[in-house]
């Protein structure tokens, strides 16, 4: 115990705040790191080719991830012996495991296992201890990785689908769509999915909630695509009905929800007589969203007709996220896919996942020293069409299946080590993946002084 | 065969029957000591203790390197994991036996909130350098500032909140903690907690519905595990929970209640009030809104309030073909009975 005077420790008890208001959705408040036990997309299939090793992190958790026999394994990128990152210098003498490149413990690639030692094959921790692993699925293109707790049980891994956005048209009777086709989904037969992922700087909330705000529809109005289609946007839209948003939470199926857009459950606003601004003539795009958890968003008839925008906002640390943008079209002939491919390169990725999106990445970017300290869930000032985000809160607060913990000894925990002011000195930002040692001879990286006579 | 001693710091003492020949922590291990270890190969210390001044019950194992220096070894000091036993002696190990026994630590008062008419929650930080590990639903005993006598109170926190602990206490018409929560007490008031003591926990069942009982503030210990629940990984069972107060007014947190309703799909809270019921209230005490007849029989009961109460839940539960292993009770005896 401590002595007659007793110190105040004042330990900063998380993001916690004692508006009444906002205890509503405290779980996702605490979700600084992001939700775990959730399927997330880790890499590109054709990033990682046969043999290839790659570190990622997400949700705090360091992921290494290896492709053997054209299967892809997932385990944990921390070393048990010293803490090193297993995929910053890959080592595999076989296919079913991965050694650590520095002292050789070898861990099994199916059970994460410390199977040896490469230079200690007796040694008595062999056989008793290991990494956790990761189940993984790939589809349509894309490594899904379920990032889970180390005590997360094989038997209760939920199925992919689980994750995944509502398919179509399975779901067209609960959800009709009179003005577009059914969207694709990642999970049909025939679909080709084309994206992109790159690193944002902010919290992964801000990034999803950025997502489905039907109220920025304002920062658009000056983009390429918009302009190029001469699409006329209102100003906003505002919700108009009870049932603007639909919750969808059966047990098996995904958590999510739905807004009725371009149904008159949503108003679209033409004037503002206090600026005198008016919208003439509008011809916007036909469009729906629907967020799920873990933080996915299906953009339905985007940004073309037969096509849906999938997004991830998938967390890395508290302060940068994983920003998924991939689009999905089914393409049951060559002629389909080069088609497809070739809208991909010229329209839709300079003009939509990045001219469109990129407005959004300076959007989230913008928000985030607001929300950075923790203090910004109680300071926002929220009016009607804020509505989407507080259900989204909610939702996410009742559904998750884990708040992911600060990780212990994982990168970006600590935003002032060494290494990453070194890092961000050298022009490199943090990311997403592991910096791989290239040249073992060479530590380039400090100036070296030398006396030589 | 030599037989060994180990001591911990704690008084307890084994006794380990030792073959020579296999390295002695094992066959500790396998005897149910609780020696610390990590890397059984003489290089963490982990298993480090000390041996009798009179002789050497240890001798390291032939050919083993460990990380002990010449200096340690004329100090008496062994590694476990790298020796074998060579003759009847006692070891000495500087820790306890037992992974968290009670200890006493110092608080500060963060807040004093009123949850209902007649009970407060009390929120307290452990002072800076002082830590007090415990399961869900164990207790401490605070000592009432100014009063010198200590009462038992379970903590409503979940451990994953320390250095943060919470407390839901009655507030009695009079009564030594009860007058302190009520008037004396104020922000930043120093309180001295003993503990954890108490084996009321959560079995870490995750396969079998739950049904959690609580009279009053025997809803505290309930709320940790409950939330403890919560943090674990994988599937929830069904989780119901009948609360019994007094009146509407007496019932304790609903909103919190309704809160972690929502956070917990799983969760079904019933609040049960003794008079004046308003809507979804059910009439009666926390009994009153269980239906036994259609109870599963491998249901997990966990039940904490008056002894009247914890009694007669037992005897329902019984008869619904409950097993007693399955039957899991606190009772707050009131200060000077027990
Ligand atoms: C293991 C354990 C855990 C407990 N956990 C909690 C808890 O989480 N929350 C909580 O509120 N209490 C709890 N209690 C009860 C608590 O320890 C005190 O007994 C109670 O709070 C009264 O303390 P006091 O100092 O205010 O009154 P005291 O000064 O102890 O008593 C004043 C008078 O009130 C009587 N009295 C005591 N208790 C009651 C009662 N319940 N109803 C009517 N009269 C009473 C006494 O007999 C005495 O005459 C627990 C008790 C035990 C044994
Ligand atoms: S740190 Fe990986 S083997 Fe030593
Ligand atoms: S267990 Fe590591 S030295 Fe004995
Ligand atoms: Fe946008």
């Amino acid at each position: 115990m401590s002595d007659n005077q007793p110190v105040r420790r004042r330990a900063k008890s998380g993001t916690a705040n004692t508006d009444a208001v906002q205890k509503e959705y405290q779980p996702y408040v605490d979700a600084d790191w992001g939700f775990v036990n959730h399927w997330y997309p880790a890499l590109f299939s054709n990033e990682l080719a046969e043999g290839e090793v790659e570190g990622i992190q997400i949700a705090g958790i360091q992921i290494v991830l290896r492709r053997a026999n054209g299967k892809v394994y997932a385990l944990k990128d921390q070393c048990i012996h010293r803490g090193v990152r297993l995929s910053a210098k890959p080592m595999c003498f076989n296919k079913e495991t991965i050694s650590c490149w520095y002292h050789g413990f070898t861990f099994n690639l199916e059970s994460g296992n410390l199977d040896t030692i490469v230079g200690n094959p007796d040694d008595p921790l062999i056989g008793n201890t290991g990494l956790t692993t990761y189940p993984v699925e790939e589809v349509a293109g894309l490594i899904f990785v379920f990032v889970r707790a180390d005590d997360y049980p094989d038997e209760d891994v939920p199925p992919l689908a689980q994750d995944f956005p509502l398919r179509f048209p399975e779901n067209s009777e609960r959800f009709p769509h009179p003005l577009w086709p059914a969207a694709p989904s990642l999970l049909d037969d025939d679909v080709v999915a084309l994206g992109i992922h790159r690193t944002g700087e902010a919290n992964w909330r801000i990034a999803c909630e950025n997502g489905f705000d039907n109220a920025h529809i304002l920062v658009h109005k000056d983009n390429t695509i918009v302009q190029a289609n001469n699409w006329v946007l209102p100003l906003g839209i505002r919700p108009a009905s009870e049932d603007c948003i639909t919750v969808f939470d059966d047990a098996e199926g995904p958590k999510g929800m739905m807004q009725w857009l371009f149904t008159d459950r949503w108003e679209p606003i033409l004037e503002n007589k206090a600026l005198n601004v008016k919208v003439e003539g509008l011809n916007s795009r036909l469009y729906r969203t629907s967020v799920i958890l873990p933080g996915v968003l299906l953009v339905e008839n985007w940004p073309e007709e037969g096509v849906a925008q999938y997004e991830w906002y998938v967390p890395i640390t508290d302060d940068t996220y994983e920003y998924w943008e991939v689009l999905v079209k089914h393409c049951p002939s060559d002629e389909d896919k080069e088609q497809f491919s070739y809208r991909f390169d010229t329209v839709y990725q300079p003009l939509a996942l990045r001219g469109f999106n990129d407005c959004d990445l300076h959007a989230r970017e913008a928000m985030q020293d607001f929300y950075a300290d923790g203090t910004g869930w109680q300071r926002e000032q929220l009016v009607e069409t804020d509505i989407s985000a507080i259900m989204w809160r909610k939702l996410a607060s009742r559904h998750n299946r884990g708040i992911a913990a600060p990780p212990p000894g994982a990168q970006g925990r600590d935003k002032a080590s060494s290494i990453r002011l070194r890092n961000v000195s050298e022009g490199k930002s943090p990311g997403y993946f592991v910096e791989k040692i290239d040249d073992l001879n060479n530590f380039n990286r400090t100036s070296v002084r030398q006396r030589n006579k | 065969m030599p037989l060994v001693t180990c001591h911990f710091s704690n008084g307890a003492v084994y006794e380990v029957n030792a073959d020579s020949g296999r390295p002695f922590l094992e066959l500790a291990l396998e005897q149910n000591v609780p020696i610390r270890n990590q890397c059984r190969s003489g290089t963490c210390l982990s298993c480090l203790c000390r041996g009798d001044t009179a002789g050497h019950a240890l001798a390291p194992q032939a050919g083993r390197a460990t990380s002990l220096m010449p200096m340690d070894r004329a100090e008496g000091k062994m590694l476990c994991c790298a020796s074998e036993a060579v003759s009847d002696g006692a070891l000495y190990f500087d820790y306890s036996s037992e992974e968290a026994g009670p200890t006493e630590v110092q608080a500060f008062v963060d807040s004093i909130e009123w949850i209902a008419s007649d009970a407060v929650k009390l929120t307290v930080e452990l002072a800076e350098g002082d830590w007090l590990d415990f399961r869900a639903g164990q207790y401490v005993e605070i000592s009432v500032p100014g009063g010198g006598a200590s009462r038992s109170y379970s903590m409503c926190s979940a451990p994953s909140e320390l250095p943060k602990l919470e407390f839901m206490i009655r507030v009695l018409k009079s009564g030594l903690m009860s007058d302190y929560v009520r008037g004396a007490a104020k922000l930043d008031d120093v309180v001295r907690l003993r503990g954890p003591y108490g084996d009321f926990a959560w079995s870490g069942s995750r396969r079998h519905p739950h049904l959690f009982i609580a009279g009053g503030t025997g809803l505290s210990p309930i709320c940790s595990i409950l939330q403890e629940i919560r943090e674990t990984s994988g599937h929830k069972p069904p989780l119901k929970l009948s609360l019994g107060c007094a009146s509407p007014e007496a019932l304790l947190d609903p909103s919190f209640l309704r809160r972690l309703e929502t956070w917990m799909p799983t969760l079904e809270v019933n609040l049960c009030v003794e008079s004046g019921a308003q809507n979804g209230h059910v009439n009666g005490n926390a009994l009153a809104s269980i239906d036994f007849d259609a109870l599963a029989p491998d249901t997990q009961a966990y039940i904490c309030g008056p002894e009247g109460l914890i009694n007669a839940a037992i005897d329902r539960l019984l008869a619904a073909g409950l097993i007693p292993e399955n039957i899991h009770y606190e009772r707050f005896v009131a200060s000077g009975i027990a």
